[in-house]
């Protein structure tokens, strides 16, 4: 039996394949499960955020039913306010550090990962892809202590530092897949026609890379972009947009986040759209 | 004289090929190593280390000792936030399993042209910021919410539902929808690798769907379901955001360390908590970690 890719003769292929009735009758189910599985899982996914996406364009300030109107007062209130720009231009800023340190770090550490011959290199990869796994909050209150025992004062650049930790391995996983990719002996081949090692990175690594490295970028300025803990116990005084959504959030419902929740989505719709047309080239 | 010479020659190259690869490696890995000893490593050591002090108005005080950790377990609130989050940990993973099972399998297997396309539409809400989707969930459950007042409308309830939101029905909800794509993705990393042939000759072979699915399906698919396990018990154990949100007053561990070092104003009690919450984390890690590729996850 050959089951095809398309869903429809997936399902008619396993259907024929039953022989007695009570296994048609269970493969029709479990042809059409599946499916509709599928379906409500998406649902789960997009509930939340279909939810907001409507109600920022309601005009009850109380988010529910029954609808009261349609309305863009809250996205003109949005707009005015004057500290969520002040918090979003300051997580632009922090993103755009977070990312091309992140960048920079995340490809030579994956150059070192995957082309590297060194001993002890379990305890390289351990080190650099554990800080991805460690909950947010812990790497938090750990940075929050170490900053004050050293020392520095918490601001904005000590969130760019915290937000680097973690981000930076997202970046070393993305680079490493796409160089794991790609054939060494184009470099080698590069280095016997006479390229010195600089310039087989920049005429042959490096753009052999690009792909992954900036798909890798995207990643880390959404991880910085969207980061609640790290900057939670980090900044200070200052605050970055989830900090500021997260502070409105504690003084109830406001139909203003969810004008701001539609704007956040937008943006990482059309950044992770960017990212797969690049990562599928 | 001459083959001394060309040994000589010979071991000063091996030392220099030496030097030149362990300078490679520190321009190469040298950064972000240094970054993770001093920013991670340190940290969390320190964590450790401050947990074992103590705290007066407001100030650290050298009065070394273990109260810190033995109140994780002594004071009622903290062990029965340990509880409380390892249980709806436990619960929660094992409901991204079964959830994200059977769609992941889906997508890999049977997606066809339009795999890459519902991979994309996984990875939205999973890219979009995480206070503003639990906040739609506030919206959604409340006593006024969307689901009571949808379901009131239709008929279907008189009175609206109490218990959706500010329990520990939300936390679960929650935890399970904030992490789940952190089990599809590797989940279907792992089934797309999947060789078509192998479940092909199975059946002529004369396998049933569930031998199949049990001695070769679910066997190759354990990198990605042991990736997605490690994820969703780690991050659900430290979770914060949802707890704190639309959890009520549930004790919860990560709502008890934000206090300490917030209101509560107790850093070493703080620093007690997230030490054995990372030593737990630490022992997942360990344990689970040879089971999959954390590097061919996403």
């Amino acid at each position: 039996m050959s089951v095809d890719a398309t869903p429809s003769d997936g399902t008619a292929a396993e259907e024929s394949a039953g022989q007695s009735p009570m296994n048609t009758v269970l493969n029709a189910v479990s042809g059409y499960w599946m499916p509709v599985w599928a379906i409500l899982v998406f649902g789960f996914l997009y509930a939340p955020i279909a939810v907001l996406i409507l109600f920022s364009f309601e005009q009850g300030t109380f988010s529910g039913f029954p609808w009261d109107g349609f309305t863009m007062q809250w996205y003109v209130q949005m707009v005015n306010d004057d500290r969520l720009i002040q918090s979003t231009l300051n997580s632009l800023y922090v993103g755009a550090f977070v990312t091309t340190g992140a960048t920079i770090l995340g490809t030579l550490g994956a150059i070192a990962l995957v082309r590297g011959s060194f001993r002890r290199k379990g305890l390289f990869r351990a080190l650099v892809i554990a800080p991805m796994t460690i909950p947010g909050l812990i790497l938090g209150i750990a940075l929050l202590l170490w900053f004050n025992m050293i020392g520095f004062n918490t601001s904005l650049r000590t969130v760019m530092l915290g937000q680097l930790v973690f981000v930076t391995p997202f970046v070393l996983i993305t680079v490493s897949a796409r160089l794991r990719g790609f054939d060494p002996e184009l470099e080698e081949a590069a280095r016997d026609l006479g390229a010195s090692k600089w310039q087989t990175y920049r005429r042959v690594t490096l753009p052999i890379l690009m792909p992954g490295i900036i798909s890798g970028a995207l990643f880390a300025f959404t991880l910085s972009f969207d980061d609640f803990l790290i900057a939670f116990f980090t900044s200070g005084v200052e605050n970055t947009l989830p900090i500021y959504i997260w502070s409105k959030v504690q003084h109830g419902t406001d139909p203003v986040i969810n004008a701001i929740s539609a704007m956040v989505l937008l943006f990482s719709i059309s950044l992770i759209v960017v990212s797969e047309l690049l990562r599928q080239r | 004289m001459v083959e001394t010479h060309s040994r000589t020659d010979t071991i000063v190259r091996t030392i220099l090929d030496r030097v030149r690869e362990s300078n490679s490696f520190l321009v190469t890995g040298g950064p972000i190593l240094l970054l993770e000893v001093l920013f991670f490593l340190a940290p969390v050591a320190i964590m450790f280390y401050i947990a074992t002090t103590g705290m007066e108005s407001l100030a650290l005080t050298v009065d070394f000792g273990l109260s810190n950790y033995t109140a994780v377990y002594t004071r009622a609130a903290n062990r029965v936030a340990f509880i409380n989050t390892t249980l709806i940990a436990l619960v929660t993973t094992a409901t991204a399993v079964v959830v994200a099972y059977p769609f992941a399998y889906y997508i890999a297997r049977f997606g066809g042209k339009y795999k890459n396309i519902l991979l994309v539409l996984v990875m939205i809400p999973f890219w979009t910021n995480y206070i503003v989707r639990v906040y739609g969930w506030q919206i959604i459950l409340g006593t006024q919410g969307v689901l009571n007042g949808l379901l009131v409308s239709l008929g279907i309830i008189n009175e609206p539902i109490g218990w959706l939101l500010n329990t520990k029905f939300s936390i679960w909800l929650g935890l399970t929808y904030l992490w789940l794509p952190f089990m599809i993705l590797p989940l279907y990393t792992s089934l797309e690798k999947l060789d078509e042939s192998l479940i092909e000759a199975a059946y002529d072979l004369g396998a049933s769907r569930r031998e199949v699915f049990k001695r070769i399906v679910l066997p190759l698919s354990i990198p990605g379901l042991v990736g997605g396990i490690i994820f969703v018990f780690i991050f659900s154990m430290g979770a914060y955001i949802v707890p704190a949100m639309i959890g009520g007053g549930e004790l919860f561990v990560g709502t008890r360390i934000a206090y300490a070092f917030g209101i509560g104003s107790d850093w070493p009690l703080g620093a007690a908590l997230g030490s054995v919450l990372m030593l737990i984390v630490g022992g997942v890690l360990w344990s689970l970690m040879g089971y999959t590729n954390m590097e061919e996850m996403f």
